[in-house]
């Protein structure tokens, strides 16, 4: 059993993090941060539940997801079923032929992480739809483990590791017609020396 | 649709024991296995066995090792650009709630 009292002090190291996800999931900032305070207020009133010694972040982390697939699911008309498509693996790799020539397109020092604006990545992140962008956020902005992923959102493993390996490969893609859309990434480079 | 679609042409070397090799694409032999688990490698989702064989196989084949790298990077960069500030106002305002702005019957 974990102390009420003490939920606020041990909670509040998470908050910006939370944030994020909470903006990324809702993806406007007034749904997130009814979303974050109402995460915070479940969160509080469970915090009896919750087992000292075990994963907190976990714990907030899955109470945030399943508030918002709850709101969610409730405002939603239609399930979200868009067709990502299919691409190929190292999409993004392949297509700005590597790291090398993301940086020759701009000057030798600068890293990939200079290729992308802030409001890209957030966009591209945007447009994936709902059941690929949390698997994705919670996995490579989060750093949750698939088991992890499968318990916040209850669903098999083998579907967080599809929806991961398809939600990431379209990421790639949207990144792609942002940086093309930029002029930086031409036409497919050879892969050849 | 696939995947052979607008490739270049590929070789068919299948091994990578020529460390100068570039990728074809598709991949051959050992580097399909190996980027098909990239993920998991970096997602540290593979047993110590399969890990290492993949480590083996990335110091030996530099084109591997470049687009691992470049997916570790890619990996960083969306993480490090999603992330926003919480405004100080919203995080005051949970906090607040939180120690004691609750209706009594929320408190411990």
């Amino acid at each position: 059993m974990a102390d009420q009292s003490t939920f606020a002090e041990h909670a509040e190291p998470f908050m910006g993090q939370l944030y994020t996800a909470a903006l990324r999931m809702t993806r406007n900032p007034a749904d997130a941060e009814d979303l974050l305070q109402e995460t915070f207020l479940r969160a509080y009133r469970g915090f009896g539940g919750f087992e000292e010694g075990s994963n907190l972040k976990a714990w907030l982390y899955r109470i945030l997801t399943n508030t918002y697939i709850n709101q969610y699911r409730a405002k939603q008309r239609r399930p979200d079923e868009t067709d990502l498509g299919e691409q190929e693996d190292l999409f993004l790799f392949r297509n700005l032929g590597g790291l090398e020539a993301a940086r020759a397109s701009r000057s030798a020092e600068d890293e990939l992480m200079d290729f992308f604006t802030d409001a890209e990545v957030r966009q591209a992140v945007d447009d994936l739809p709902v059941n690929f962008r949390i698997p994705v956020l919670l996995a490579d902005v989060d750093g949750f483990s698939y088991k992890e992923i499968a318990e916040m959102l209850d669903i098999p493993i083998g579907t967080v590791m599809s929806r991961l390996h398809r939600g990431r490969k379209a990421l790639q893609k949207g990144l792609y017609d942002y940086a093309s859309a930029r002029g930086l990434a031409g036409s497919r480079p050879e892969h050849s020396t | 649709m696939t995947m052979q679609d607008d490739q270049p042409p590929g070789h068919d070397d299948a091994g990578h024991s020529d460390a100068s090799h570039d990728h074809a694409y598709p991949l051959a032999g050992e580097c399909t296995e190996v980027v098909r688990d990239l993920y998991l490698f970096l997602d540290d989702e593979l047993d110590d066995q399969r890990r290492s064989l993949i480590l083996g196989h990335i110091e030996a084949c530099s084109p591997c090792l470049e687009a691992f790298d470049f997916e570790v990077e890619l990996k960083q960069v969306v993480a490090a650009r999603v992330a926003e500030e919480c405004p100080a106002e919203l995080r005051d305002r949970i906090m607040d709630m939180l120690r004691g702005a609750l209706p009594p019957e929320d408190r411990a």
